[in-house]
């Protein structure tokens, strides 16, 4: 089967809409400068904002009221500009990666909230990274199909995943994408891990010092080429292969020859059967960490060898745009095929948790298989209680990095591989609806006593929704597909549905699926002045090719 | 001098949960990092602020940080020439 992109909205530091975009891309003028609109005391961390205030962007999105976080106002103008450029009229499915989720309104309200102060305590609901992607779809008469939350890569994890579903035939149309706004909460993270710069960002150069963060959305129409023929759509361009990999090395580094990174490249190319020869144009993650570049740098000399392409990284003109930097990038990547007449371009997209994923464009139409349900087996669920004895499978030196229910987590994992008696896992699938909750609560606590100073780098680092499929893919040394989505429901069913897709398109064989939900007693007590309730769940369970 | 080792390790205990030690498990001159005690990047930013927010200590850049992270022993020789607080 073939699919077409017939349809891009697009907002970033460099402006609202595919054509300012283009014109800034093309022109090559930054969008990076000083922060003017996140109420940061950081001014000397350049950032790359969209320059509206919320006011303006909820006019921009036609949106009632500034009461919807930033990030859904930014998804908002984003997707609504994708749904009119297809001319999308049916309720198609949404799948739309983010991380912070509601955190801007979150940040705003904490320190008042947990003295007691219930105004706008309603907002709170926003948080859940879900409730994003739930409002998107709403607010444009789509079908909320899941956010992945893979941290840096859960945009691009979004486009595989809407892919996965046209391949599936479970859809002729899929909007796939991601949003995120900028927040005190990652600004002030990134900074305790010592990677922000203090001036504009330079990948790939032997003086790089860090990174600038940026904020944006972008969505792209994904159709089936059929259907797009049918209707005389415009196409931008074809997606000729992909791939979801896991470096399985840190939580946060990146392993020195980019193992994860060589894997996604190489394994894209296997789906589009293309050789490196083919690929002119790399539109790489390039954050300009030491780290990061170094990493990469190693991986694409070792896919491509005397056949090195163009390699750009776009995140001086935007800011890292952090899980909307997979799709914003996918656009520049589209741009950069059709103003230099390429065949096929790549981008690159990774994330904390070794997160790795590589996409190949195509201005033809590409081949992509078919995905047709297999036999699947799943095998007996294990839910582990709070008084697991877990020395038995942690080793303290990790089990020190962890929450209770991180701990918990893990061990479900372990028993539930024992009791399926499979012996290699080749695919991680987590779903959780709020992440890690205990370090997230931690550092809106720090902020709430200290201001913006002395965050823990190792609660930040374990605040993503990705740290447990990241820490038990690097504990079981799984480098294959690992996926996380943040996800409302409670149970484990749509992350064994996504498990049974990845399996029939031959992205793993065993798959380990686990749900995760973590309490943290403020945030218990917040969700209770909304009649809320939030509970641990620590399930897993292997599903295999039967 | 002994007495700021040891509550030099009673603060990198408390900061990276070395639950199950105590100040006596670690070692004045062992290495904190790779093959000594296991520590990696992320414990080294949680050490840099240990020597910031209860010694007042900055680092000029990595290189002098590293050389002072190496031990117990660097740390507290560190701390004892450059503390401001």
């Amino acid at each position: 089967m073939k699919i077409a992109i017939t349809g891009v909205g697009i907002v970033s530091a460099l402006g609202v809409g595919m054509a300012a975009n283009k014109e800034r891309l093309l022109s090559g003028k930054s969008g990076v400068g000083v922060p003017r609109i996140l109420p940061t005391c950081h001014k000397e961390w350049p950032i790359g904002e969209v320059p509206f205030t919320c006011d303006e962007l909820a006019v921009l999105a036609g949106a009632e009221s500034s009461t919807l976080s930033r990030n859904i106002l930014l998804g908002l103008v984003a997707l609504k500009e994708a749904v009119a450029d297809a001319g999308i009229q049916s309720p198609v499915p949404l799948v739309s990666g983010t991380t912070v989720g509601g955190m801007d309104i979150t940040e705003r309200y904490y320190h008042r909230w947990r003295q007691g102060d219930n105004g706008q305590i309603a907002l709170i609901s926003q948080h859940e990274a879900g409730f994003t992607t739930a409002e998107l779809a709403r607010r444009c008469g789509l079908v909320d199909a899941g956010t992945p939350s893979t941290a840096c890569s859960s945009a691009l994890n979004a486009i595989i995943c809407g892919a996965g579903m046209l391949q599936a035939g479970k859809a002729r149309q899929v909007v796939a994408g991601g949003t995120e706004a900028m927040t005190l909460f990652h600004l002030n993270g990134f900074a305790s891990l010592g990677i922000l710069s203090q001036s504009l960002c330079r990948p790939f150069q032997p003086d790089r010092d860090g990174i600038n963060l940026g904020e944006g959305a972008a969505y792209i129409v994904l159709e089936e080429e059929q259907s797009a023929l049918k209707r005389k759509a415009a196409i931008y361009g074809y997606l000729a292969g992909y791939a979801n990999t896991c470096d399985a090395y840190h939580a946060t580094t990146s392993s020195p020859d980019g193992d994860g990174a060589y894997a996604a490249m190489s394994n894209a190319m296997k789906m589009a059967d293309i050789q490196p020869a083919s690929i002119s144009y790399i539109n790489a993650h390039g954050t300009a960490t030491v780290n990061n570049d170094a990493s990469e740098w190693n991986a694409i000399k070792r896919v491509f060898g005397e056949h090195m392409p163009e390699v750009e990284s776009t995140k001086p003109l935007t800011g890292h745009t952090t899980s909307a930097s997979g799709s914003i990038e996918t656009v520049f990547s589209i741009i950069r095929m059709q103003s230099r007449r390429y065949s096929y371009v790549m981008n690159n997209a990774f994330g904390f948790g070794g997160n790795d994923s590589s996409l190949i464009l195509s201005s033809h139409p590409a081949d992509l298989p078919s995905v047709s349900y297999c036999n699947i087996k799943e095998c007996e669920a294990v839910e582990t209680a709070g008084d697991e004895n877990y020395s038995a499978y942690i080793p303290m030196m990790q089990a020190r990095r962890m929450t209770a229910t991180m701990r918990r987590m893990v061990v479900a994992a372990y028993k539930a591989i024992e009791k399926s008696g499979v012996p290699h896992i080749d695919g991680i699938i987590v779903g959780t609806q709020w992440g890690g909750m205990v370090p997230t609560v931690n550092i809106l606590e720090q902020m709430a006593e200290q201001g913006e100073q002395d965050i823990s780098p190792t609660s930040f680092m374990n605040s993503t929704h990705n740290a447990a499929a990241g820490t038990i893919a690097r504990m079981l040394q799984c480098k294959g597909y690992n996926m996380t989505f943040a996800t409302t429901a409670g149970g484990m069913d749509a992350a064994v549905e996504a498990a049974r897709m990845s399996i029939a398109a031959g992205m793993a064989k065993n798959m380990l699926v686990c749900r995760y939900d973590e309490v943290d007693e403020h945030w218990q007590s917040l969700l209770k002045m909304i009649g809320k309730d939030s509970k641990v769940i620590t399930k897993a369970r292997v599903i295999c090719l039967d | 001098m002994e007495e700021l080792k040891r509550q030099l390790k009673q603060q990198i205990i408390e900061a990276i949960n070395l639950e199950d030690m105590t100040p006596e498990d670690i070692e004045d001159a062992a290495p904190l990092f790779g093959e000594g005690l296991g520590l990696d990047s992320i414990d080294a930013l949680e050490l840099i602020m240990i020597m910031d927010k209860n010694y007042g200590i900055k680092f000029a850049d990595k290189n002098e940080s590293k050389a002072a992270l190496q031990s117990i022993d660097t740390m507290a020789a560190y701390i004892k020439e450059h503390r401001t607080k």
